[in-house]
């Protein structure tokens, strides 16, 4: 019996096949990039054109491999940074984030780094296929939640719509949000906790915004954000500091979580259980369909 | 070409990577997925009663090593693949023998130890 490809049953595209795209494929995770390597290639529309461990690797060979699509792992250093530098090396390529917690700050957190979709932690292997189709045809599925957060960023200036005041700094709304948690002392640790988002991406934010505001430590970062005040109306209102350190921002999404899983997209989040409780939501656009029942087993 | 059939567990693993591992052998083993269970509440009882051959599990941040793995007891005769939390590393035991360690595991190391069950053979 020949391997068939995992869209075999469960993807019908009456308009015919997807357009034949070259995938590379950035992971840390051994068995996640080789794995999925071995397995998307038997879609007939993906061509395997790399494997790569880390972001450096993979910035300095995707310039001759000219990837159509990228699928980063979310849980890299670096990750989050690298996709405007995967987009300057390979003009036209498409990042897609494998693994990301399916919240608002993660979602607008990639978005605004420029990824042109995004695979949520929770995703079946059959719903990566289903979905890397859909973001080649431009189409995102995403849950509802996420879009009503997304609306209100929108709606309240945190996105690409901004007045005079906000565009005056050079840092996005998260970066600035992350520079205020600094100034206030908290740890990277603490920060990835308080907002609810990865070590990793709470890494990349701050390594963005030192090189943005050309500071070479925290400590800098503390006296630049004293004298500069008038951006700090755009902290919403739940990220203020509260006194109390133990007040969690989203109580309904954590209190439900594991010890230790709580709010964590380090690299071990990428293979821990995932509760969040977005799989229970209704989902928009194209249906998610179960490997297995596509399988005809278990 | 015959396909085995193993009677799987799966315990605080991302559908994903058992997806990948289903995906993997799919040329000649059928992983029959009994049970999946996103927290270890209630397990032992659940594994007595089911019975695996193949138990699958993520191990948490907060879980260092599989010695935190005691309700596999539960199931004495199954074939134990135990991932890191970083996703690096695999454990794998049987029968309550010692556990060897798969460093910078690939594919190819893990299905060799499910298409060991098939044949019967020992790790």
């Amino acid at each position: 019996m020949d391997a068939q490809p995992v869209s075999s049953k469960s993807l019908r595209r009456v308009d015919g096949q997807p357009q034949r795209s070259k995938f590379l494929i950035v992971s840390g995770i051994r068995f996640l990039s080789e794995g999925l390597a071995e397995i998307l290639a038997r879609e007939p529309w993906i061509e395997i054109s790399g494997v790569s461990t880390s972001v450096s690797a993979a910035i300095s060979t995707s310039s001759a491999l000219l990837p159509d699509f990228i699928l980063l792992d979310a849980a890299l250093d670096g990750g989050l940074a690298a996709v405007a530098q995967f987009r300057d090396v390979v003009p036209g390529v498409r990042v897609v984030a494998l693994a990301i917690a399916e919240t608002e700050e993660d979602v607008v957190s990639w978005a605004e780094a420029g990824v042109a979709g995004y695979i949520p932690r929770t995703a079946a292997l059959a719903d990566l296929v289903q979905l890397l189709v859909g973001i080649q045809d431009g189409r995102q599925p995403c849950s509802s939640r996420v879009v009503f957060g997304l609306l209100r960023r929108l709606g309240s200036g945190g996105g690409r719509v901004r007045d005079k005041s906000r565009s005056a700094s050079p840092l996005t709304g998260r970066e600035r949000q992350i520079t205020e948690l600094i100034s206030a002392g908290l740890s990277n640790k603490e920060i990835a906790r308080r907002l609810n988002i990865g070590l990793s991406t709470t890494k990349s934010h701050v390594h963005n915004l030192l090189g943005k505001l050309n500071l070479q430590g925290r400590g800098q970062v503390a006296a630049w954000t004293r004298g500069t005040r008038s951006w700090r109306l755009d902290v919403p209102r739940r990220l203020r500091l509260s006194k109390n350190p133990s007040v969690s921002l989203s109580p309904s999404r954590r209190s439900d979580a594991p010890p230790g899983r709580q709010g964590d997209r380090s690299p071990s989040a990428a293979l821990g259980p995932d509760r969040s409780d977005d799989r229970l939501l209704p989902r928009m656009d194209i249906p998610m369909t179960d490997v297995r029942a596509a399988r005809g087993g278990a | 070409m015959t396909v085995a059939v193993i009677r799987t567990v799966v315990i605080t693993l991302p559908m994903m990577i058992s997806d990948i591992v289903d995906q993997l052998l799919i040329d000649d083993v059928k992983l029959d997925i009994v049970g999946r269970f996103d927290s270890r509440e209630l397990i032992e009882d659940m594994l007595r009663a089911i019975s695996p051959e193949l138990v699958l599990v993520g191990l948490g941040p907060d879980e260092p090593g599989k010695t935190e793995l005691s309700f596999l007891t539960a199931a004495p005769a199954a074939k134990v693949i135990a991932f890191s939390s970083d996703g690096h590393t695999a454990y794998v035991s049987q029968r309550g023998a010692s556990w060897t360690h798969l460093p910078d595991v690939s594919p190819g190391a893990i299905t060799s130890v499910i298409r060991s069950i098939g044949r019967d053979e020992n790790i």
